[in-house]
């Protein structure tokens, strides 16, 4: 669809500068939404939705700084709209204003925008790449597969549900390319602002929007799904919106876009979102830290528990040795990879590796062993738990979309329901 | 790659290692070492926990055999209501009742896995807690190992009248599909283990050497192979290094970020180099350190070698003065490589052995 008549970013900069309370910020973009929802339905888009993307600081709350202050450090200023919402002047590279930073828990944040997507992709990516502190809200496919069970019960079985579905097996490639060390080098020598452009050939990539009712995707998507593992890897899903058509368009990095004519139902959405995912990480976090525990006892000395659990990912099917020697090649054979992991591989064998390495997202150490048919991470205490979210993600994505996951001997998919059992449904309608 | 199945089982490192495993949580039909002592709901309660007898235990015992004053067994074991308790000391073979430091330390265990467990874990009163002594021990190693320890109770209980813990072996050992864990019926009954023996616990997979995740990557006080030796220093390295880029990596700009040999050692050992004993062995990994950041240093190309200091009260210091500095230090961190260095290499004491960060 066309943008016809669009403003420009300066234009954008000037309204959400003018906007000065929160109330003020409720009412525009609630009716910008509405502006929004008539030109999709005339299918002449003027201006750019409103997209909304969900941040998280690093979970060690030992040294969580205020997110004003992370800002402040790349040259971006928040301006206090109230205790928790600001104005987000870009000041570095003259971007102007942004949009508005809402602070939900010292933890999570999200930050809401008029900008196209291409500006406001670039600039949140731009900013969780720079920073060690923040990362993306990460909803992996098993999350997304709980979220769906969720629509299928708040919502009317004739609403239409978009579920996008992307899987990439990138790291399944020929012998000859393999073989291409050049390639292999210059790639090393990338900078990080390079790394998304870094090019592999994929050998088989399955990307498709599923559009229907919800009663027929809930009668059949399951049985797909046994059919045709890619349709696991759920990149994208739609809450239909309960106060009119359209709805709420949840990305695995945590972008939401606002397809619907409602900004409050928008955020309400994101709010419920949120704390499914909170809950999600602290029952993460609580299970998998591995940390040695001291007890002191009155004779003698201190007693040191390993407290922890493994997370262990099955692949569905064992991977073949190209994909797994590609895999590991392209992962800690390049300072930049996918999986912004860093190590050096200890070789146990033709399918087995173990890694001492970092997740370099956060600067957090994680040990892993990788084999043909499974990955598991030690997670240190300190290391966010949303590292085992991403990891889970990128390894539908990559990797394999039938993979399970589990945090010691509990299924992760269990855990996701768990966590979403209890949050209240708060739709502001 | 597979190395000597028989020499890994005997190795005390990965037999440690192999016991925290057993005891991690894992997917019922996905294991991947068989969580034998997690499913008999038996946690880990300490790992390398010093131990004394009560006084009047060693009152009673002083003369007439000899003991320990103090132990550290690698692991201690527990119950989930903490009623029943397994010393786990891990030994890569037999020795006899003559054996003077094993069996002083075994005969002191014994006695720690009497009625005195309560009071020696400082959890209840005499009587409350039942405890085992149990060794990891390599092929062919139990029997003669259960007769050592008969041996020793007999021993204790007719020179000092003093009740033991009861006893038994797990022998590692390789059958032709996977490593097995072999224990007595009595050690089944005591702990009430899931299983009856013998119990696989990690299976092969063709040409692959079956290393599990190590969490304690070394230990200087115990005898290892070569190929051992050089595995776990690598670990070792792997880990300090990367614990060093991490630190880096999330450092505000600019800083400077200090890092101490014992914070390295403490960090890559899971927090057990503080409670190694203070001797030669520990001394000794210290200048392993040393020495292996110094190599770090000769590899950081010069201009920027000037932000990395050592400075002996204080430890190696990285001067990050702006985020340029710190992309280019962690850029070649990353592409350090601890296999290639030579970790066959014996470190010798130099006269500067005790200016210690």
């Amino acid at each position: 669809m066309d943008m016809e008549g669009g403003m420009s970013d300066i234009d954008i900069s000037k309204e959400i500068k003018s906007i000065t309370s929160r109330e003020k910020m409720i009412r525009y973009l609630d009716g910008y939404s509405a502006e929004r929802m008539e030109e999709l339905d005339e299918r002449k888009i003027k201006r750019p939705l409103v997209k909304s993307y969900m941040l998280e600081h690093i979970g060690d709350t030992g040294r969580q700084r205020k997110v004003t202050d992370i800002l402040a450090e790349f040259g971006i200023e928040s301006q206090k709209i109230d205790e928790n919402l600001y104005r987000i002047l870009d000041k570095k590279i003259d971007e102007g204003y942004m949009g508005f930073l809402e602070v939900l828990t010292p933890r999570y944040f999200v930050f809401y925008t008029l900008h196209p997507s291409d500006k406001a992709d670039r600039w949140i990516k731009n900013l969780v790449l720079n920073s060690p502190e923040l990362d993306h809200v990460w909803l992996s496919g098993l999350t997304f597969n709980v979220l769906w069970q969720i629509i299928a019960q708040i919502s009317k079985p004739h609403r239409y549900v978009s579920i996008l579905f992307v899987h990439e097996s990138i790291y399944q490639i020929d012998s000859e390319i393999y073989g291409d060390e050049n390639e292999e080098d210059k790639e090393i020598s990338l900078s990080l602002d390079e790394e998304d452009v870094i090019e592999v050939v994929e050998r088989r990539a399955s990307k498709f929007k599923l559009v229907d009712k919800i009663s027929v995707v809930q009668e059949k998507l399951s049985k797909l799904q046994e059919l045709y593992s890619p349709l696991y890897a759920i990149s994208q899903l739609r809450f239909p919106s309960p106060v009119g058509r359209g709805g709420h368009d949840f990305y695995d990095n945590g972008k939401v876009t606002n397809r619907s004519g409602n900004f409050r139902d928008h955020r309400s959405h994101i709010l419920y979102v949120q704390k499914i995912y909170d809950e999600l990480m602290k029952r993460t976090e609580e299970k998998a830290w591995y940390s040695m525990f001291k007890e002191t006892v009155t004779i003698p000395g201190q007693f040191q528990k390993l407290i922890g659990a493994p997370v262990i990912i099955k692949f569905g099917e064992p991977l073949s040795k190209e994909t797994f020697d590609y895999w590991i090649k392209s992962t800690f054979g390049r300072i930049n990879n996918r999986f912004r992991l860093w190590g050096n591989p200890i070789i146990l064998g033709p399918k087995k590796v173990h890694v001492y390495g970092v997740d370099k997202h956060l600067w957090k150490p994680i040990f892993i062993e990788l084999t043909d048919k499974h990955l598991i991470a030690i997670i240190p205490k300190g290391t966010c738990g949303n590292t085992i979210h991403r990891l889970i993600c990128n390894i539908q994505r990559y990797i394999d979309p039938s993979a399970k996951a589990y945090i010691g001997d509990v299924e992760y998919k269990s855990m996701v329901e768990q966590s979403s059992k209890g949050v209240k449904y708060e739709p502001e309608y | 790659m597979n190395p000597n199945i028989n020499e890994l089982c005997k190795d005390p490192l990965f037999q440690l290692n192999l016991a925290i495993w057993l005891a991690q949580p894992q997917p019922p039909s996905e294991f991947y070492v068989y969580p034998l002592f997690y499913e008999s709901q038996l946690n880990i309660y300490s790992i390398g926990p010093l131990l004394t007898l009560p006084p009047d235990i060693r009152l009673a015992v002083t003369e007439k055999i000899d003991f320990q004053d103090t132990v550290r067994p690698d692991l201690i074991l527990a119950t989930a209501e903490k009623k029943k308790f397994c010393i786990l000391e891990c030994k890569s073979s037999s020795f006899g009742p003559k054996s003077s430091k094993n069996a002083k330390q075994a005969k002191t265990l014994l006695l720690i896995a009497g009625p005195v467990i309560s009071e020696v874990l400082g959890i209840g009163k005499i009587g409350e807690n039942e405890g085992i002594l149990c060794y990891f021990i390599g092929p062919n190693g139990a029997e003669l190992m259960e007769e050592t320890l008969k041996t020793l109770e007999k021993e204790i209980k007719d020179k000092t009248s003093l009740e033991s813990g009861t006893y038994g072996c797990f022998e590692i050992k390789p059958s032709q599909t996977s490593i097995i864990l072999e224990y007595p019926e009595r050690v089944k009954i005591f702990l009430n283990l899931t299983k009856n023996s013998p119990v696989e616990v990690i299976k092969f997979e063709e040409d692959t050497d079956p290393h599990p995740l190590y969490f304690i990557p070394y230990d200087p006080n115990i005898d290892q192979t070569k190929e051992e030796k050089e595995l776990s220093k690598r670990i070792l390295f792997e880990r300090i290094l990367e614990y060093m880029i991490c630190k880096i990596g999330g450092a505000y700009i600019p800083s400077s970020i200090t890092f101490t040999t014992e914070e390295l050692l403490n960090y890559a050992t899971f927090g057990l180099y503080e409670i190694w004993e203070e001797n030669e062995t520990k001394r000794h990994v210290r200048r392993l350190v040393k020495d292996f950041l110094n190599q770090i240093r000769s590899v950081i190309s010069i201009p920027l070698r000037e932000s990395i200091t050592y400075e002996p009260q204080r430890g190696w210091i990285f001067n990050l003065k702006d985020r340029e500095t710190r992309e280019e230090i962690l850029k070649q961190l990353q592409r350090f490589k601890p296999e290639t260095l030579d970790l066959s290499k014996n470190i010798e004491p130099t006269l500067f052995d005790n200016m210690e960060d």
